[in-house]
């Protein structure tokens, strides 16, 4: 399915791929893109062009619009043309209007571009329609269509944490991401209630994030090292 | 939404366990796109969710069977194995079912059905009310007047029967009101004739008791 913007083919030829590069996909360092605050040099780097401010804006955005498109929409083709042409347009408009009025605001600016790119794609009659509002998660088509933000090295932290995990918490995370059970039917089979289950996930996951984090701050120093 | 209500109510786990609604969704990637705390948040939140079923996806399920090989017997008996003989009474179990489906549950359900337009209260004094019930039909409705001291996202609704054990529990579905009254379609067979009480109780809080509502079924065309 092509997208009705991609008609301005001129325009997103002279704009280089958003791509993250294989480093920051295997070795992505959380530490260097949080808690970034957005301002007028940033806005000017970017519509300078500069290489350092690109690579950041499609790094920082660019995992932030995966998941917001892969809630709306089937295909990981479609994710990713809306992803692109989110950049594509919000760099045209910085570039073209001179910036932003509140720089601060990016984010903000690069969410509601996205939604006008997401309208545009369901209202072009796609043959990969909208997901309802209440629809489960889009089924991944094969073990070969893992998310991008899966890589063998955080599996590994991962498995390991899993494994530390009581038998209950490690079973209502099967039936709640892999099956994608019922959640009503998991907190009856568990005899909690929905906060509970919510306290377990938040649990589950700061673990897993601070287990991730270190492997991956671990992994990057052990890359500058050996450079 | 701010940072600070995000936070209290638990908003990147109910985003990322898609529990928002398409307005609250939209309202919380409005959000997080500005507030690098939260973007940090979701951005870990899902790669950890991605990794975890990763694992458990190279990981057996509990309770797989290992495959068994099958003894040596007689011809005659060879069929006589789980391998053979559970398929073959599930397949029988099966077209048991569907066949009631067909021939009985079907033919009820599309049987017109005239709802009642009475509300039960929760306010009790006296008799409990009586509601007939039709046999030959597969559900029935209830209506209750639901007057919560406060609004809550939704309500669970728990029947019991006399003897004090729960026969059914419903929820209520979205409603963000404090008062409304709930219209509900309930399968006749789960209330046999009987005294029974509905305990409305907030999906949140599944200790608070909210509301009681008492009434009596009977069969329709039987006298008490």
């Amino acid at each position: 399915m092509i997208l009705a913007s991609r008609s301005c083919s001129a325009r997103t030829s002279s704009y280089r791929s958003f791509t993250p590069s294989l480093y920051d996909r295997v070795y992505r360092v959380s530490v260097n893109l949080d808690r970034h605050t957005f301002d007028r040099g940033y806005i000017e780097r970017l519509i300078q062009g500069d290489a350092e401010a690109e690579r950041h804006f499609a790094r920082y955005f660019g995992d932030l619009l995966v998941i917001k498109l892969r809630a709306r929409l089937r295909s990981p083709q479609l994710i990713e043309d809306a992803r692109q042409e989110t950049f594509v347009r919000v760099l045209h408009v910085l570039r073209n209007k001179g910036g932003l009025e509140y720089p601060e605001r990016l984010g903000a600016f690069v969410n509601a571009v996205c939604e006008n790119v997401l309208l545009e794609t369901f209202r072009s009659g796609s043959r990969l329609q909208q997901l309802p509002e209440d629809a489960p998660e889009p089924v991944d088509q094969g073990a070969s269509a893992e998310s991008e933000f899966v890589t063998r090295e955080r599996k590994a932290l991962v498995r390991n944490l899993l494994s530390k995990l009581s038998d209950t918490d490690r079973e209502i995370l099967r039936q709640l991401f892999l099956e994608e059970r019922d959640k009503d039917e998991i907190c009856r089979e568990f005899r909690i209630d929905r906060d509970y289950l919510r306290v377990r996930v938040h649990r589950a996951l700061a673990r897993c994030r601070v287990v991730l984090d270190k492997g991956e701050q671990t992994a990057a120093l052990t890359n500058a090292a050996g450079q | 939404m701010d940072h600070k209500t995000a936070e209290q109510n638990s908003a990147v786990e109910k985003y990322l366990l898609n529990e928002f609604t398409t307005g609250e969704r939209q309202e919380f990637e409005a959000h997080f796109f500005d507030c690098p705390i939260c973007a940090d948040l979701v951005r870990q939140g899902a790669i950890s969710i991605d990794n975890i079923k990763g694992v458990f996806r190279e990981t057996p399920a509990r309770g797989a069977v290992a495959g068994r090989t099958a003894r040596p017997g007689s011809r005659w008996f060879s069929w006589v194995r789980a391998p053979v003989l559970v398929p073959s009474l599930a397949a029988l179990v099966l077209a048991a079912v569907v066949s009631y489906q067909n021939l009985v549950s079907i033919p009820r359900l599309e049987r017109p059905l005239v709802l009642s337009s009475a509300v039960l209260s929760s306010v009790s004094r006296g008799v409990a009310p009586v509601i007939r019930v039709d046999r030959k039909q597969a559900l029935f409705n209830l209506n209750f007047e639901v007057d919560s001291p406060q609004a809550y996202p939704s309500y669970q609704c728990e029947f019991r029967n006399q003897v004090n054990n729960i026969v059914l529990s419903v929820n209520s579905g979205e409603k963000k009101v404090a008062s409304f009254t709930l219209n509900l379609l309930l399968p006749a067979k789960l209330f046999p004739p009987g005294a029974y009480e509905m305990v409305l109780r907030p999906d949140s809080s599944p200790n608070l008791e909210l509301r009681r509502y008492d009434f009596v079924i009977q069969n329709q065309g039987e006298d008490h």
